[in-house]
């Protein structure tokens, strides 16, 4: 078992004071009923080559927004359902578009998918069309029915969220319990005969708690788990204190490189999400699994598609609604969404002079193009410059520096919302600081 | 195709073409993407591979109807056949259709934006976010 003791970037007293403190009013479930937006942006009249060739590979797809959780860093704020989610027979429909237009991977994500009232007819209907489906559960209601449903319809592999050891799993997730009941939806998953894998945001809290979740994939028999950086977005924008700094990915990667090595003795696919970067000295380690054994630019629109549960469609699930939306499939097919509407097109035009502050500067600027678009945009609203990154944390490292994000203006409380941060550069403290 | 290399001294990655290491200052011998060592570049082609396989199904996806997509039969077809040029070389190529090895997109007329080298990853590797596939993509051969 590995050492639990470990607080991370936080001294025990500052840990504490995070884990007691209440629950912003702003993040209550209740306290905003997701809005409608059925964005009907004018598309394009014809599409271009690249828009032809370049095709989406994954899907993630928020099935509803409906949840039984409401957990504290939800970056789409989920627990009730859109007023006007897809019913069953249109889900279907859009799954046969994405196979038509070349979708090979289906993650559904939620809100939960299980409350869907059709969600195994969807994951029947992305199985005969010939797409891999797969499945994200927080698995309160993960029972040993519900698993063998999941099953039945022919899920490939349900990936359960467990965000550090029991305390601060539940209060991350805001239920007592839930941390409980996500290590049984794993058993029951199993005894069901589904492969699961583990998904954990990093953040705060949990940093010092990576190697004890680490020890759950191997008791449990996990295939895979999937590391991201809890983003400042929705929910989790509510709570600054909680959120990374940039300097902590000091700490962090040595950890994850570690954790890697680990897993991959234990033949564990440990995969580091598309916001855990980048081009550091373990950038090779972390994404041994990609052909040149370094990620690439942002794959929203190029390779990936995302859906929110009202037909909206996004080049990536996380990006925020009011302007990374580029239509809504009861409008348009998702074809002609694809191809023509600029938010679709944008990572497919871009040039390095989207790049900005310490981004625009930097030696991977060509290939790196600032990282994780929701990361970027979730700070300051616009790509481009991403102060979460390993490489730029050592640059500031080598000149006595360190970037820190402030938060000077709230998120309003929707969906896939943001605040509003800044950056300051300073000294770095002395060494015993933290 | 990458446009870095692996340093074999420090293990950061390179510009193609760098006859030093900003990093560590080591001069660059390997001029091979993602470094020397391809036994680790390869592990991902497993999942190209089984994505052929998809491919190929999907090119069945008539069979699903699609019934309000605009989308032609032979994009899908096209995808298929691309994909299934994957190889053990590392040439895995994907739905761009720039099966030529040279990078140049076929068909690319006056409205191609020039960052049309700004392409997916050849070797789509790992969904955004999701879930883990268990395949044998990253690990050897799991599942
Ligand atoms: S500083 Fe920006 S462009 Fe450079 S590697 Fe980091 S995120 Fe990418």
């Amino acid at each position: 078992m590995s050492d639990s003791s470990n607080t991370g970037p936080l001294s025990p007293d500052e840990r504490r004071a995070i884990l007691d403190a209440p629950r912003p009013r702003r993040s209550l479930p209740l306290a905003a009923r997701p809005v409608a937006s059925r964005v009907q942006l004018p598309l394009a009249d014809e599409s271009r080559a690249v828009d032809r060739t370049m095709r989406p590979i994954y899907a993630v797809w928020e099935l509803t927004l409906a949840c039984d959780l409401a957990c504290r860093h939800c970056g789409s704020r989920a627990g009730v359902a859109r007023d006007d989610e897809l019913t069953t027979s249109e889900a279907r429909d859009l799954v046969r578009q994405m196979a038509a237009l070349g979708v090979r991977e289906v993650a559904l994500i939620g809100g939960e998918v299980y409350l869907h009232p059709g969600w195994t007819e969807v994951v029947a209907e992305i199985r005969r069309c010939g797409m891999q489906s797969t499945m994200v559960t927080g698995g309160r209601g993960m029972t040993p029915e519900v698993a063998a449903e999941a099953r039945r319809a022919g899920v490939q592999s349900i990936a359960v969220s467990i965000d550090g050891l029991e305390e601060t799993h539940d209060r991350l997730r805001a239920l007592d319990g839930s941390h409980a009941a996500a290590l049984t939806a794993l058993r029951n998953c199993r005894a069901a005969g589904l492969p699961v894998a583990l998904n954990t945001q990093v953040n705060r809290l949990n940093l010092g708690e990576l190697e004890a979740v680490a020890d759950v994939l191997f008791e449990v028999g996990a295939h895979g788990w999937q590391v991201q950086l809890t983003v400042p977005a929705g929910r989790a924008a509510d709570e600054p204190a909680v959120i990374l700094q940039p300097y902590d990915l000091l700490e962090l990667f040595p950890r994850l490189a570690a954790l890697k090595e680990r897993c991959d003795r234990g033949r564990i696919k440990m995969m580091a999400g598309n916001n855990v970067g980048y081009y550091g000295p373990y950038e090779h380690l972390l994404r041994s699994y990609c052909h040149d054994r370094h990620g690439d630019s942002c794959s929203a629109g190029r390779s990936g598609l995302g859906i929110e549960a009202n037909g909206d469609i996004k080049g990536c699930p996380s990006l925020p609604t009011a302007k990374w939306v580029g239509g809504n499939v009861r409008a348009n097919t998702l074809e002609r969404i694809w191809e023509r509407s600029q938010p679709l097109r944008h990572m497919r035009d871009r040039t390095r002079d989207e790049l900005w502050g310490y981004c625009a500067e930097c030696y991977y600027g060509d290939d790196c193009k600032g990282g994780c678009t929701w990361m970027a945009t979730s700070l300051f609203d616009r790509p481009g410059n991403n102060p979460y990154c390993h490489h730029r944390a050592l640059e500031m490292q080598a000149r006595g520096k360190r970037e820190r994000v402030v938060r000077v203006e709230e998120a309003p409380g929707l969906s896939f919302d943001c605040a509003r941060w800044d950056l300051v550069v300073e000294d770095l403290p002395a060494k015993a600081e933290k | 195709m990458s446009s870095l290399v692996l340093c074999s001294t420090c293990r950061r990655h390179v510009r193609l073409g760098a006859t030093t290491c900003p990093f560590c200052s080591a001069s660059i011998t390997s001029g091979e993407p993602g470094g020397g060592d391809r036994s680790l570049a390869t592990r991902g082609l497993s999942r190209a591979r089984m994505y052929a396989r998809y491919a190929a199904i999907a090119t069945g996806v008539a069979a699903c109807g699609g019934s309000s997509s605009e989308t032609s039969s032979t994009d899908a077809a096209g995808d298929a056949a691309t994909d299934t040029a994957a190889s053990d070389t590392g040439a895995a190529t994907d739905s761009r259709g720039d099966a030529s090895g040279d990078g140049s997109v076929a068909d690319a007329g006056a409205d191609t934006p020039d960052t049309v080298s700004d392409a997916p990853p050849d070797t789509p590797c790992c969904p955004p976010y999701g879930c883990v596939f268990p395949d044998t993509a990253c690990g050897g051969d799991l599942v």
